[in-house]
């Protein structure tokens, strides 16, 4: 494809190429004007991309099929922990160290339990549920981003969420780490008040590019069995939603709910809103 | 990179990278020993030390490793008329564009099925390279590092293969319509109905 769509318009299997390309997030800066003087001449192929973006997302779910072994993730971390760096020193304190654990894990797992029968599992089900089929159902769309969301700048929304939640919330500069904010929107998860969606998409030419991205955000309403400073991951027990990353955090009275496809793209947020990688299951 | 980071990297990608190995070696048992195999060799120190996200992530430099070490330990009589099927190509698909009259208001309840049947019909090395782009959401640069095939051929592989299962969904909804057997598009009462989820 040239850039002189002006006075040549493209042939069909070349507009073809094009809009799959726009809906893979895949242009080069010049077919990207390319495309942006297509769709002001042709509106109507911002269905084409609409369904290819669909298709996409649901040959992915259609795709995933298969039970996994459960023993096999215990294997590959093992063998990370022997490539961990210190793992000879750690060796000598080991028994020592052990018991202290198992002492703590059995006080953590006794306060987990409690906290996890206020949370209830038939409203953690829900909330897997919500937050993986919200990311495949609802592929970012140029109406969908004109439609449903309200807020388009990132300061508007953080204004808007200190209002409605008490507290501004904390995510570091995620367009320095390839992730431009879309748009902003309410949304209810499960069993909760007051929620807020935010969506971002991975910036053209960062190695996140095309990445969804949603960050939810609700006021910490005391049912939810997190501790501030701890980040966890939620695991979606359906093979459809296996591919999902969820991570959960709690900081200032506001939960923090990140999700997205790319693990990069999950971990990336988690580093620039100054919390650890995930160290427990939620 | 940080070791401790590049692990924690590396390790949430096992779901990955057994799918992945499951598609190859078509056995879950093999997929396992394939799995190991790979984590046990792309987690050397030495190995992390070398790694260079050059065009894609700790995912699709994963998923090559498991691609070059699957071609090491398979039989290669066994791979014939699997992943070096040639492609055809001169395939009529390659040729074909998509209409937006077409694509409007298609409906997508219950097309599953016919998403699995129509990639069924595909050839393998087109199969790959969409599994790649659907499943593991990898970008065409990462597609032609996995399967160490040049990018261009990634690209018209991926276009014929979308279109080959476009035009399965599209024929088989036009043929439906035509009997008076489905609706396409939503009902007044759907129009209608609020929103599940996110709301303006």
């Amino acid at each position: 494809m040239t850039a002189h769509m002006e006075n040549h318009p493209p042939d069909p299997l070349e507009r073809t190429r094009l809009l799959r390309a726009a809906a893979d997030g895949e242009l080069t800066p010049a077919e990207r004007r390319d495309y942006e003087i297509h769709l002001a001449r042709h509106p109507e192929d911002a269905r084409v991309v609409e369904f290819e973006q669909q298709l996409r997302s649901r040959l992915g779910t259609a795709l995933t099929v298969g039970e996994k072994p459960p023993e096999l993730e215990d294997r590959v971390r093992r063998i990370a922990d022997a490539s961990r760096p210190g793992r000879a020193r750690r060796f000598v304190p080991y028994l020592v160290a052990a018991g202290i654990l198992a002492v703590a894990a059995v006080g953590l797992l006794l306060a987990l339990r409690r906290n996890v029968d206020d949370f209830g599992f038939q409203g953690r089900g829900k909330l897997v549920d919500f937050l993986g089929a919200h990311a495949k159902e609802c592929p970012i769309t140029i109406q969908r981003t004109i439609e449903e969301f309200n807020v388009h700048r990132l300061g508007e929304a953080v204004t808007d969420i200190e209002a409605r939640l008490g507290s501004a919330p904390v995510l570091g500069d995620l367009d320095s780490v390839g992730l431009s904010f879309r748009g902003m929107g309410l949304c209810g998860i499960p069993g909760h008040g007051v929620s807020l969606h935010l969506q971002f998409m991975g910036q053209q030419g960062s190695r996140l590019e095309g990445t969804m991205l949603s960050v939810y955000v609700q006021g910490d309403d005391g049912r939810m069995p997190l501790v501030d400073g701890v980040t966890y991951r939620l695991q979606p027990k359906t093979e459809e939603l296996a591919s999902v990353q969820m991570y959960v955090w709690r900081r200032a009275g506001i939960d923090y709910f990140v999700v997205t496809p790319h693990v990069e793209a999950g971990l990336a947020v988690l580093a620039s809103a100054g919390v650890a990688p995930p160290t427990q299951m939620l | 990179m940080d070791r401790t980071r590049f692990l924690e990297l590396a390790t949430a990608e096992w779901k990955a990278v057994y799918r992945f190995a499951l598609r190859l070696t078509r056995d879950p048992h093999r997929a396992e020993d394939l799995v190991q195999d790979v984590f046990t060799q792309a987690l050397r120190p030495e190995r992390i030390a070398a790694f260079e996200p050059r065009g894609g992530g700790v995912r699709s430099w994963l998923l090559r490793i498991t691609y070059r070490a699957h071609l090491s330990k398979a039989d290669r009589s066994r791979l014939e008329g699997t992943l070096f099927t040639p492609v055809d190509e001169s395939d009529p698909a390659a040729g074909v564009a998509i209409e937006a009259t077409r694509v409007q208001d298609f409906d997508w309840d219950g097309v599953d099925e016919r998403l699995r049947a129509a990639v069924g019909e595909l050839d393998a090395g087109s199969r790959e390279v969409l599994m790649l782009w659907a499943v593991e959401h990898l970008q065409y640069q990462e597609i032609a590092g996995v399967l160490d095939i040049p990018i261009g051929t990634v690209m018209s592989r991926l276009h014929r293969a979308r279109t080959k299962v476009s035009q399965s969904l599209l024929s088989d909804a036009e043929a439906a319509d035509d009997l008076g057997l489905r609706r396409l598009g939503p009902s007044p009462t759907a129009a209608a109905a609020p929103r599940r989820e996110t709301q303006p």
